[in-house]
């Protein structure tokens, strides 16, 4: 259970359990979540060393995520990858995050960009 | 012969007895009316009593009823005749004579012959002398004769009841008689001795001058005399029975009601004595009047007042008289006064005159000194006086008297002219001109006018004179003295001459005025030229000379069409003494050219009744030409501006702030819908009333901005009158006048709401075309999001598929299969919604129809949506009503989609629950498909746009349920086609449900 945390916010379940699969891949631990009011809950209590986040969230906008991460001191280290099919919003938030990933994603490529956000020390 | 003469003796004295004892008796007669009918009234009811007397006594006689009745009823129609009012008197008296006695008769009979019962006879003999009549009393006296005499004779029994007059009837009847004749000469004595009074009382009464009226209380005429019938007028049985106050004439103003009333009768019986006469006047049977003095006495009986006799005496006579007298009294005393006023205006003239003599006498005296003091007057006024005076002796014309004006003009003392002639004094030449006229004077004998003489005097140089000399006559008739009198008109002279030199100026500046000076008189209508200045040929090509001839010569060269308003203006001019000022036409005859002139004059009438037109005449050619070319000009800028649909304005504004408006141009009332008059009397009006609130504050910068004498386009709105707004565009261009002192705005205001309309249109259309762009740009991201995720599962289970192959666990390797398969079909459904959306919106989708079974509609939809349901424990239940068709018509496959559509929409939006499919027939031309859940609910608000395509019932939605959107669209516009109708029931919280209604087609129209 060394492994750091990637937290994977997705809404569609067969894409979270996909995601969830990559970043295993790429040793991470993985929690799923699928809606983005339970993922702020989480994120309060956790610091993910990787977010996958989707932003078309039944809830509340991925951005707001997005948003609130990057205020949040404690999680200054969290790496967010965006992974998400709408290109316009992508592009907006492109200069926010660490990656951005426009669907469909293969799995291999999202295990090996993953694999690249690992925190150093942690290798 | 004896015996003859006795006989003739006995019958003369038969003949003087008879005519004695006819002197003896009554007349007869002689009752007035009233009297009679008063007693025959009393005598008839006796007869009456009698009636019942008889009956009566046939009873108390032992009679039987029905007999004494038929005793009584023998009198009854006696006693009717008499009481017939209608019958003569002679009549009625007759028949109650005839009753009484036959009742005398009854009782004789009833009596059965009792010597009382003759006594009855007796008795009414005396009452039917009453009467006063010999009729009724011979009627009476021939029955009782009758009875006793004729009856009683051949009859006794049946008269008397005494044996002995059983044995003698002729001693009973004689003795009868004797009663009968007592009775009858004792009533005849009473009889004639009324009559006789009545007769003396008639005759006094008659025989009276004044008129004698008895009158009763109720003031009804009872009595009346024929001197009173005669002074009315009236019969005295024409006024029986009426009131006297009738006869009284009412004067006017007067309320004197005499006889009229009780009371008026009462009082006047309270007065003890007789009155005095009273004078009143009282009316004739012609209408005329009469006036009479009456005096009015009681009539006592008894002591009690029962009328009032009146004695009128007729004094119209004695009141004529009376007039006349007065007349001739004051006629006499006018001649009295007449007489009396010619003696004291006698009087006072001799008076007067004796005053006038001795004034006069004063008056010599005073006149004597007054002669003396008038001498002396004359002198000091001949002395005063500015004409020169003098007098000459006739031998050698030697100076005798010499005013002070003489002194003064020819500047010599009178005490150095004196005794001196005029040789002595001035030139030979001067002296000899003077003598010679003094002579002509002298020999003429009469007044000799010198108009002109010239004298040189020592001090004032050379004088004017104007010399009258006349010669003054002695007592002997030949001249005595020369009287000169000599006025100096030096000062006149030199005015005169002043005078010529002026006209001579005056003529100058005439020739070289720009106009033609005129001078016209008009006498009694005659016109004659007295001056004409020459330019009048320079400016109308007329000869002055035919003009000074003939005003003709003028006139006849006005324009035919004026010639009308000329005449008529100086007609005017000439009546009222008014300006004249007349443009007219005239042909210049030299040139033949058209000429514009204009004639000024103020008219002056003189003494004699002439008008004088001094004036001027100018050729106004070149200013009418200027006129008519300004007139053009602005006409052509009038039609400009009425041609060009924008409204004009002309504005002044001064540097005090105050605008005007010089010119409004028509277009205003159209643009506005007001008069334009608001626009000219009040500048105001269009900022204050017409400019659209929301664009005030722009107009004021505008405003500004132009005052400060920049110019200004703007765009704004007005309100027109009707209140429809109207976009205008303002452009102002601003000029300087008069020194800066005014700011002029040349305005044009264009109607722009056409172009404004559009560019709204244009607008609304790129707004709509943007939001058209947004939503599709939307749209193809959502279709990329939702075409992406079902790809991304595909792609990632692919790989792990892939990743699995070393490592085969057949397990999970047919899970990631079946998701793939999964994932594959849910991105087909998509493109097949997105492709079925493409179609309707292109109008390409065609329907396929044909014929199904209800079953096998409900049951391919159900087999696609179980496992769906089933996954969410959800209950899907299906009911298909026993009224529904076995066969229904129609496109089965779209109306399974549309069944899937809604099913899977339903399940998509509850949690717990069932979904329920239910086919039913409303009525029997329509089926019916209905969906219920026990979901959600959907909102109100959102009943209206669930419909449109890509719309969910809101944002957040999209995530929890995927799907592109499309198919509560889709399912609408399919529903449309089909000819159908979709209904939605829900509300928050207690599910939704949709039904469909389809029209129910007829299997065998169905082809298929």
């Amino acid at each position: 259970m060394n492994n750091p945390l990637a937290l994977i916010i997705e809404d569609d379940s067969k894409l979270a359990y996909l995601f969830a699969e990559a970043l295993q891949m790429a040793e991470f631990e993985t929690e799923t979540i699928q809606n983005g009011r339970s993922a702020l809950e989480r994120l309060a209590l956790m610091m993910p060393a990787v977010v996958v986040l989707d932003l078309h969230l039944p809830d509340l906008p991925g951005s707001d995520i997005l948003t609130y991460i990057r205020s949040e001191k404690r999680l200054n280290n969290t790496r967010v990858m965006l992974v998400t099919a709408d290109a316009l919003k992508a592009e907006q938030l492109r200069n926010e995050v660490d990656l951005v990933l426009l669907k469909p994603v293969s799995l291999i490529q999202l295990s090996t960009l993953a694999s690249r956000l690992r925190p150093l020390t942690m290798t | 012969m004896l015996a003859d003469s006795t006989g003739y003796r006995f019958t003369t004295t038969i003949a003087s007895l008879l005519k004695n004892i006819k002197g003896i008796l009554p007349e007869g007669k002689s009752l007035p009316d009233d009297s009679w009918e008063a007693r025959h009234r009393g005598i008839l009811t006796l007869l009456w009593l009698h009636v019942i007397g008889v009956v009566c006594f046939g009873l108390f006689m032992g009679e039987e009823l029905g007999h004494s009745l038929l005793e009584g009823s023998i009198l009854v129609p006696m006693a009717i005749a008499a009481g017939w009012l209608k019958g003569h008197r002679k009549f009625r008296s007759a028949m109650t004579s005839l009753g009484l006695i036959t009742a005398s008769a009854l009782f004789i009979h009833l009596s059965g012959g009792y010597i009382e019962a003759h006594f009855h006879f007796f008795v009414m003999l005396a009452v039917i002398v009453l009467y006063q009549d010999w009729f009724p009393f011979l009627v009476a006296i021939g029955y009782v004769f009758f009875h006793h005499g004729v009856a009683g004779v051949i009859d006794p029994t049946a008269v008397y009841n005494h044996p002995d007059a059983f044995a003698h009837p002729w001693k009973w009847a004689t003795i009868h008689g004797a009663f009968i004749l007592a009775a009858s000469v004792a009533g005849l004595i009473s009889w004639r001795v009324n009559e006789s009074l009545r007769t003396t009382i008639e005759l006094i009464l008659n025989s009276t001058g004044e008129g004698i009226i008895g009158i009763d209380l109720h003031g009804k005429i009872t009595f009346m005399n024929p001197a009173a019938a005669e002074m009315t007028g009236y019969e005295v049985k024409e006024l029986m029975g009426h009131r006297l106050s009738g006869l009284f004439y009412q004067a006017e103003g007067t309320t004197a009601r005499p006889f009229e009333s009780k009371a008026w009768i009462k009082a006047l019986t309270e007065k003890d004595c007789v009155q005095s006469a009273i004078e009143g006047t009282f009316w004739h049977k012609d209408r005329t009047t009469f006036a009479a003095e009456y005096i009015c006495t009681p009539i006592r009986k008894a002591g009690i007042v029962v009328g009032a006799v009146v004695v009128f005496k007729n004094v119209t006579e004695r009141l004529q008289a009376q007039a006349a007298l007065q007349k001739a009294k004051e006629e006499l005393e006018i001649r009295v006064k007449e007489r009396t006023a010619d003696l004291e205006e006698a009087n006072m003239r001799l008076r007067f005159e004796l005053t006038e003599r001795q004034r006069a006498e004063a008056d010599l005296a005073k006149r004597a000194t007054e002669l003396e003091e008038s001498r002396s007057f004359l002198n000091s006024i001949i002395e005063s006086l500015p004409t020169m005076l003098f007098t000459k002796e006739t031998q050698d014309f030697r100076y005798t008297h010499f005013n002070r004006a003489a002194e003064e003009i020819t500047g010599r003392s009178a005490a150095e002219i004196i005794g001196k002639n005029d040789y002595d004094l001035f030139s030979a030449t001067e002296a000899g001109f003077f003598t010679d006229k003094d002579r002509e004077a002298l020999a003429e004998g009469a007044l000799v006018d010198i108009p002109e003489q010239t004298i040189h005097t020592p001090h004032k140089g050379v004088r004017f004179l104007h010399t009258r000399k006349i010669p003054i006559m002695g007592a002997d008739g030949k001249p005595k003295y020369l009287l000169g009198i000599s006025e100096d008109i030096t000062e006149r002279k030199l005015a005169e001459a002043a005078l010529i030199d002026s006209e001579a100026r005056y003529r100058a500046i005439a020739t070289t005025m720009p106009g033609t000076i005129y001078q016209f008189t008009s006498r009694n209508g005659v016109w004659t030229v007295d001056y004409v200045a020459p330019q009048v040929f320079e400016f109308f090509g007329i000869d002055p000379a035919d003009i000074l001839q003939d005003l003709n010569n003028f006139t006849c060269h006005i324009h035919p069409d004026d010639i009308g308003n000329f005449v008529e203006s100086v007609a005017e001019a000439v009546e009222n003494l008014s300006c004249w000022n007349f443009e007219g036409r005239l042909i210049n005859p030299t040139t033949g050219e058209l000429v514009w002139w204009q004639g000024l004059s103020t008219p002056i009438s003189t003494t004699k009744g002439e008008a004088i037109f001094n004036g001027i005449l100018l050729n106004i050619t070149e200013r009418k030409q200027a006129e008519a070319a300004l007139r053009q000009s602005e006409q052509r800028f009038r039609q400009v501006v009425s041609s060009i649909s924008d409204h004009i304005y002309v504005t002044k504004l001064t540097t005090t702030g105050e605008a005007t408006n010089l010119y409004v141009s028509p277009h205003i009332a159209p643009l506005t819908g007001y008069p334009i008059d608001k626009f000219i009397k009040d500048w105001n009006f269009w900022p204050s009333t017409l400019i659209h609130p929301d664009d005030k504050a722009a107009a004021t910068i505008q405003a500004k901005q132009l005052a400060k004498g920049e110019s200004s386009e703007l765009e704004y709105r007005i309100i027109r009158a009707d209140g429809n707004i109207v976009w205008v565009r303002d452009s102002g261009r601003v000029e300087r006048e008069r020194n800066g002192q005014e700011l002029i705005i040349y305005g044009l205001v264009s109607d722009i709401t056409g172009r404004k309309q559009e560019e709204m249109i244009l607008e609304m259309a790129r707004d709509q075309a943007l939001e058209s762009s947004r939503l599709k740009t939307e749209l193809l991201a959502k279709v990329s999001h939702e075409l992406r995720t079902p790809l991304n599962a595909i792609l990632g289970f692919a790989e792990l598929l892939k990743l699995q192959v070393d490592a085969p666990d057949a397990g999970k390797q047919r899970r990631m299969t079946n998701e793939i398969i999964d994932s594959a079909h849910y991105l087909t459904d998509i493109v097949n919604e997105l492709l079925d959306q493409a179609q309707l919106e292109a109008g390409r989708l065609v329907l396929n129809t044909h014929c199904f079974t209800p079953f096998d509609l409900i049951d391919g939809a159900l087999a696609r949506m179980n496992v769906l349901a089933r996954t969410k424990g959800l209950s899907l239940i299906s009911d298909i009503d026993n009224a529904v068709p076995p066969t229904l018509c129609g496109d089965m496959d779209r109306l399974q989609q549309i069944l899937v559509n809604l099913i899977s929409n339903a399940i998509k939006f509850t949690t717990t629950g069932s979904v329920q499919v239910r086919l039913y027939c409303p009525d029997t031309h329509h089926w019916a498909l209905q969906v219920s859940d026990t979901g959600s609910g959907i909102p109100s608000e959102a009943h209206s746009y669930i419909f449109e395509p890509f719309r969910q019932v809101d944002g957040s939605m999209t995530r929890k349920q995927p799907g592109t959107g499309l198919g509560l669209s889709i399912v609408k516009q399919l529903t449309t086609m089909m000819d159908g109708e979709i209904i939605l029931e829900s509300a928050i919280g207690r599910g939704s449900t949709f039904t469909i209604i389809l029209p129910m087609q007829p299997t065998e129209e169905i082809v298929i």
